[in-house]
């Protein structure tokens, strides 16, 4: 049984735990808040998600929920699931850990998700859809039947949305190998509105538009500006951008309006932001990405080193940025649950990592044999 | 700008794998990369945004976990950057303050936008082609 502490890549402790089928304990979860010590209500909803995916997982809590023993089970999926996701995290919370377990699953995966699609914390769908899938499509070479449908959105606090996520299975998965970088040959985007002026998404897109278009002329974003039923129960707007290059990575960046009464930054600066300055700021992280170099972008870097870590038994190579504090972590949860250790080389002139393992190979071991 | 990610390289390896991430889950590495763990460490926790004063690079592991309780959600969202705060935002997006963006604008903007325009195809193509 393999002990943890904290709080802390709580999903991909349960998912790598799952995938290796090792127990695991985790202890001190927030133990330090003394208002509010253990598990949140989100952390509890991907643990039903969970029962919900497998079969015969054994999840023990103790009374203050700062404790929790996890048994694994054996991950069946199949389809016409349903989770409600509640509004304490985005889905995006919830759909991360499910790509990659929907892949080791007896049946196919398709689920509907409904809460919060687009917030300031977790990735959201649009991302999902135009970056993560993509991704994973082309680092493991996978066809069809992974698919993200979003039927409506919906913006904090209330939430309201719904998303379709269908994940196929596989007998294992084919070796990554990304290595070149390329450059950025167009930028493409979704600037979102829910329940707000349909003017605020031109806004948003004139303020990306403002500092991309001095780099590159051939930056579209589309618009998606909705109303009524598909918009969820709260106003809010947001946009997403993502860089193709021509090697054919995808960057991505993301910024939304937050709510001022949900505090998020110290001093609340990020609340009065008028639409024109969130573009910016997307605009801007945008390019921050695209400097640190790499071929995903940050938030991505854990997904794919995971990836790699349960490909098969050859090596498997990936040309990163500088390693997010998520990557960083992850890697050290690779080694303890799977034994697998990246070896890490550093070229100083672009100031990219690469990263180097054999994997695990993991096998879909529920998977029917015919 | 890049205060969120550690950019270490000579000592990357014993940055990432030299302490565990986890108390209990087996002992320590060799003592050889102690000291590069150290300065790595110190570069993420203290470019955090100046957020997370109070729970910088040589604080013991007990230490920094009451430092961090003590204050409220909001806390868990600063220390994302601190690699040992066991109760970090369990997040995978890169969450920039505003101050890290600064850069972006203005004169320094205009600089960093030129030193990154052979990184797009309308820029250079035999310097993009170098990396």
């Amino acid at each position: 049984m393999l002990r943890f502490k904290g709080s802390q890549h709580f999903r991909q402790r349960l998912v790598c735990s799952t995938l290796s089928g090792r127990p695991i304990r985790i202890d001190d979860i927030r133990a330090a808040d003394p208002e509010s010590p253990g598990l949140r209500e989100f952390e509890a909803s991907f643990l039903r998600l969970l029962e919900k995916l497998t079969n015969g997982c054994v999840v023990e809590i103790n009374e203050t929920g700062t404790s929790l023993k996890y048994r694994p089970g054996v991950v069946v999926c199949g389809t016409a699931l349903s989770h409600d996701c509640g509004t304490s995290r985005g889905i995006g919370y919830f759909l991360e850990p499910l790509v990659v377990l929907g892949l080791f699953g007896k049946k196919p995966l398709s689920i509907t998700l409904r809460g919060i699609t687009n917030d300031s914390v977790d990735p959201g769908v649009d991302t999902f859809r135009t970056v993560t899938l993509p991704l994973m499509r082309k680092a493991l070479g996978l066809e069809d039947g992974l698919e993200l449908r979003v039927v409506s959105r919906g913006a904090a606090p209330g939430g309201g949305g719904e998303v379709v996520l269908r994940v196929p299975m596989v007998k294992q998965l084919s070796p990554v190998k990304m290595e070149d970088e390329g450059m950025v040959k167009r930028i493409r985007g979704v600037a979102y509105s829910m329940k707000v002026s349909p003017q605020v998404t031109n806004r948003l897109v004139d303020g990306a538009r403002g500092v991309l278009n001095t780099l590159l002329a051939d930056v579209y974003v589309f618009t998606d500006a909705t109303s009524g039923a598909a918009s969820g129960k709260s106003p809010g707007y947001g946009i997403t951008l993502v860089a193709e290059t021509t090697a054919g990575c995808l960057i991505s960046a993301e910024a939304c309006h937050v709510a001022p009464s949900r505090q998020q930054t110290e001093g609340g600066t990020q609340g009065e932001l008028v639409p024109e300055d969130i573009g910016t700021t997307a605009a801007q992280l945008l390019l921050e990405e695209v400097r640190r170099g790499g071929v995903v972008d940050g938030s991505h870097q854990g997904l794919l080193l995971l990836l790699c870590a349960l490909g098969p038994e050859e090596a498997n190579t990936l040309r990163l940025g500088p390693l997010t504090p998520h990557a960083v972590r992850t890697l050290r949860h690779i080694r303890d649950f799977f034994g697998v250790t990246f070896s890490l080389r550093t070229e100083r002139s672009s100031s990219t990592i690469f990263a180097t393992c054999v994997g695990a190979n993991i096998r879909n071991v529920s998977r029917r044999v015919t | 700008a890049s205060s969120f990610f550690s950019t270490r390289s000579s000592d990357l390896a014993a940055f990432v794998y030299g302490k565990r991430a986890v108390a209990g889950a087996g002992d320590n590495a060799d003592g050889g990369s102690e000291d590069g763990e150290g300065r790595g460490l110190g570069e993420v926790g203290g470019g955090g945004g100046g957020e997370d004063g109070s729970e910088d690079s040589d604080d013991d592991f007990f230490t920094l976990k009451k430092a961090g309780g003590a204050d409220g959600p909001g806390a868990e969202r600063a220390k994302t950057g601190n690699l040992e705060a066991v109760d970090a935002l369990d997040t995978s997006r890169v969450l920039l303050g505003p101050e890290a963006l600064a850069a972006w604008a203005g004169d320094s903007g205009a600089e960093l936008m030129s030193a990154l325009r052979n990184r797009f195809v309308t820029g250079d193509w035999a310097e993009g082609q170098r990396r």
